[in-house]
């Protein structure tokens, strides 16, 4: 075999080829994408939910959970 | 090469690639659509949510079970195996009357719920110790029973009959004897 | 460490004429002997579990089975596969750009902080005071030192991966390497990426566990717990997903001398891959508490199916690059004579189609099943889900490193293959013993069969439960083709033990290697 590095041209690179082969930006999409849309958003999903308890069901009397429910 | 340095690599497709990229994309939109489509035609998980803690939640089950459990002619209750220490039966309330409420615990799930076909049931679900797993067999119908967290699920029977119910979460208890593999529960479901 | 010294170092690979970095290759001896050695702890929990899911012959008794089960997953999801992607990644960072490795001495203690962790983990676990399995959901508690033990792992892999990132920088920055990264190192960039992610995210679970397992917080949330794992227990997934497609591109190459038909699809879909695929973790939540159905889709949805179009890329490029090769060779007679004269003959192809196969028609396939909310309620917890991922994990991952270890041993460790005529076999046994086990499981599950499941006769339980007798029939399917697996399995270890240990040294010239574009000084 041998593999051999290839020369870089001095043709311009593309500004794809130059965003795809930038390690850092590669780096902040990979933590941002699934850092914001899976671990931060479903974080905020389930604490948002603290507000809501089960208690209100019992009400005044004990009555109102065999009330027709939310 | 996969081993050498390519130059200046971003080049066009060609017709093949093109065509594979196509078909790619637009059937991965078709399965992303199919997805809130079928939210509207298909049965769905719920995500009506409470949070509430074991200890409340044992007092609600405990009150629901003593108001809505069946009972026989000298008014003891009727359970899972007609003996007084079983799971009690429980003539569960459709939505329009009332909520339904069920444990589960190591290592049991109760009341047994006695449903109506074809009448729709609010079931709230919430475990007292571990998280466990809702498995309605042979429906195989699965959902996730979490301390913590009253699960909401809406469901109406279509056909009547014995169904059970098993844990499918690991439910370890330490130092005990482990009962996750004998943990069941049943749902009857009548005319 | 002066640059004569570093100089002085390098190897060059009489096969390839890679240069190799002479402590960087004791680096990866070291990661890739011990992911063996955990591959075949691992290996043995394997078959006494799935003996003992064969109903007619459950052989182990209750305790044991779900401490097993604990020491299984850790032992394959955990130690095996993440010991073999360090010595890959050090592989794919300095012996694929000819540059060196920098921060040896870091790297050792790295692998100290590994193989402390993993150690901890096994002796607790086998002690029997951490009978949570690998997901160790709260409620559950082991003991504290499950928790610190997998911290310690992580953390030392963490680390590693940093290195591999800050020797890409160096190569570029001391002229050892110019230009884009080739292909296999920029597959493997995206794993270590991912691999970051996964890591902090496993922080997020363990770290708040640990301190709870020593009674420093009082609290945990079981359903944060549960995100906050996923985004480890299945981005890790993720990360032998990329490594394992820059192995099928690596091992096309070294096979058939194929090569990639273009490289900007190709980097696109590694590129999908780091965008889209951690989000999909969220497909073990679906019948959870706590979520709406908009998070849940987005993100079950791996982005639109970003992803999936990244797999389905690579699904047609690598074919593409060995036809096209195979076509060069003469190999033009109709329409399959590039496929049919392909040299299935050499595990490293044979492993690598068969990897491609059962990853891409059976695992991905049921793994996108599986993800869609409704059919998520039909499969949660049963069976079904440990079918799926053996197919992936199994049939996919660990066969595509098997087959390139086949390739690394003589090339990287420097020792001629010991039972080659077996290693022509290995592939093909384990992927059946695979496609069996995973099968029965896969129907066994559909017939409601529960995972992590001592007893699913329920003999001892209030009330019988009955399931379908073919269900049994299934399960004694996995247990049957468990068997086989394992025979392949330890025909591979053996293989590569002996030949590690006993085979003969290949000798490689020891030639002073300056960086070729270094900046004129």
């Amino acid at each position: 075999m041998g593999e051999k590095v290839e020369e870089a041209t001095t043709e311009k690179k593309t500004f794809g080829q130059k965003v795809f082969d930038n390690v850092f930006i590669l780096l902040a999409l990979g933590m941002a994408f699934p850092g914001v849309f899976y671990l931060g958003w479903g974080i905020i999903e389930i604490f948002v939910l603290n507000n809501t308890k089960l208690t209100d069901y019992l009400g005044a009397g004990n009555q109102k959970f065999l009330l027709p429910g939310r | 090469m996969p081993l050498s340095t390519p130059k200046n690599w971003w080049q066009p497709f060609n017709k093949e690639e093109r065509i594979w990229l196509y078909i790619s994309i637009a059937w991965g939109l078709i399965m992303f659509v199919m997805m809130p489509l079928g939210h509207f035609w298909n049965q769905n998980v719920s995500s009506e949510t409470y949070k509430t803690d074991p200890e409340e939640y044992r007092q609600i089950a405990d009150k629901f079970i003593a108001h809505y459990q069946r009972k026989d002619a000298k008014g003891e209750a009727i359970t899972h195996n007609g003996k007084p220490g079983g799971i009690p039966l429980v003539d569960a309330p459709s939505k329009e009357n009332g909520d339904v409420f069920l444990v589960a615990q190591a290592w049991q799930f109760r009341p047994v719920l006695v449903l109506k076909k074809n009448k729709t049931y609010r079931i709230h679900m919430s475990s007292l110790d571990y998280q466990h797993g809702f498995s309605l067999q042979p429906q195989n119908l699965n959902i996730q029973i979490l301390p913590y967290y009253d699960f909401v699920i809406t469901m109406s029977p279509n056909e009547t009959g014995k169904f059970f119910l098993i844990c499918n979460e690991y439910c370890m208890f330490a130092g005990e004897k482990f009962g996750h593999d004998t943990m069941v529960g049943q749902v009857i479901v009548e005319d | 460490m002066s640059i004569a010294d570093i100089t002085n170092q390098f190897r060059t690979c009489p096969t390839t004429g890679l240069k190799v970095h002479l402590p960087a290759q004791r680096l990866i001896w070291i990661n890739a002997v011990s992911a063996v050695v955990f591959l075949l702890i691992g290996g043995v929990m394997a078959l006494l579990i799935a003996l003992t899911r064969w109903p007619a012959v459950h052989l182990l008794p209750q305790d044991l089975f779900y401490r097993f089960i604990t020491a299984h997953g850790l032992n394959m999801l955990v130690f095996w596969i993440v010991f073999f992607e360090m010595a890959g990644i050090i592989f794919a960072a300095q012996t694929i750009l000819g540059a060196r490795y920098p921060g040896i001495k870091f790297g050792w203690f790295n692998y100290i902080l590994m193989i402390t962790g993993a150690i901890m983990v096994e002796v607790v676990v086998f002690m029997g005071k951490a009978d949570v399995m690998f997901t160790a959901y709260p409620p559950l508690k082991a003991n504290p030192a499950f928790y610190l033990g997998i911290i310690l792992f992580a953390v030392g892999a963490l680390f590693n991966c940093f290195q591999f990132i800050y020797a890409l920088i160096i190569a570029k920055r001391e002229g050892w390497h110019k230009g884009s990264l080739p292909l296999f190192t920029y597959g493997i960039l995206t794993a270590v990426i991912i691999a970051i992610f996964t890591l902090v995210s496993g922080a997020a679970a363990f770290i708040p566990a640990f301190l709870w397992s020593i009674g420093i917080i009082d609290h945990i949330d079981p359903e944060y717990y549960r995100i906050a794992f996923w985004g480890f227990g299945h981005s890790a997934q993720q990360i032998n997903l990329a490594a394992m497609v820059a192995i099928w591109y690596l091992l096309a190459h070294l096979t058939t001398g194929a090569k990639p038909v273009n490289e900007r699809m190709s980097r696109w879909a590694f590129v999908l891959y780091l965008l889209g695929i951690n989000l999909g973790s969220i497909h073990h939540n679906l019948v959870d508490p706590g979520l709406s159905a908009t998070y849940r889709i987005f993100n079950t949805s791996y982005l639109f199916y970003a992803a999936t179009i990244g797999s389905m890329i690579h699904a047609f490029s690598i074919p593409a690059a060995v036809e096209t090769a195979q076509r060069a060779k003469g190999y033009t007679r109709g329409l399959f004579q590039w496929l049919t004269n392909a040299p299935w003959g050499q595990p490293g192809f044979s492993g690598m189609a068969l990897s491609m196969v059962i990853f891409g028609f059976f695992g991905g396939v049921t793994g996108i099943i599986l993800s869609v909310e409704q059919l998520n309620m039909l499969s949660h917890n049963n069976l079904r889900v440990p079918g799926h991922f053996h197919m992936t994990v199994v049939g996919g991952t660990s066969l595509a490193f098997m087959a390139v270890t086949y390739y690394i041993l003589p090339l990287v460790l420097q020792r001629k293959l010991i039972g080659e005529k077996w290693a022509k076999y290995q592939p093909y046994i384990f992927a059946i013993g695979v496609m069996m086990f995973s099968t029965g499981m896969h129907f066994a599950g559909v017939m409601g069969a529960p995972r992590r499941h001592w007893d699913v006769t329920f003999q001892n339980a209030v009330i019988q439960v009955p399931f379908d007798p073919a269900m049994y029939t299934m399960l004694g399917l996995v247990g049957v083709g468990a068997v086989v697996a394992f025979t392949g399995l330890l025909i591979f270890i053996g293989i590569a033990v002996l030949t590690v240990f006993f085979g003969k040294k290949i000798p490689s010239q020891m030639e002073p290697h300056t960086p070729p574009h270094a900046p004129a000084a």
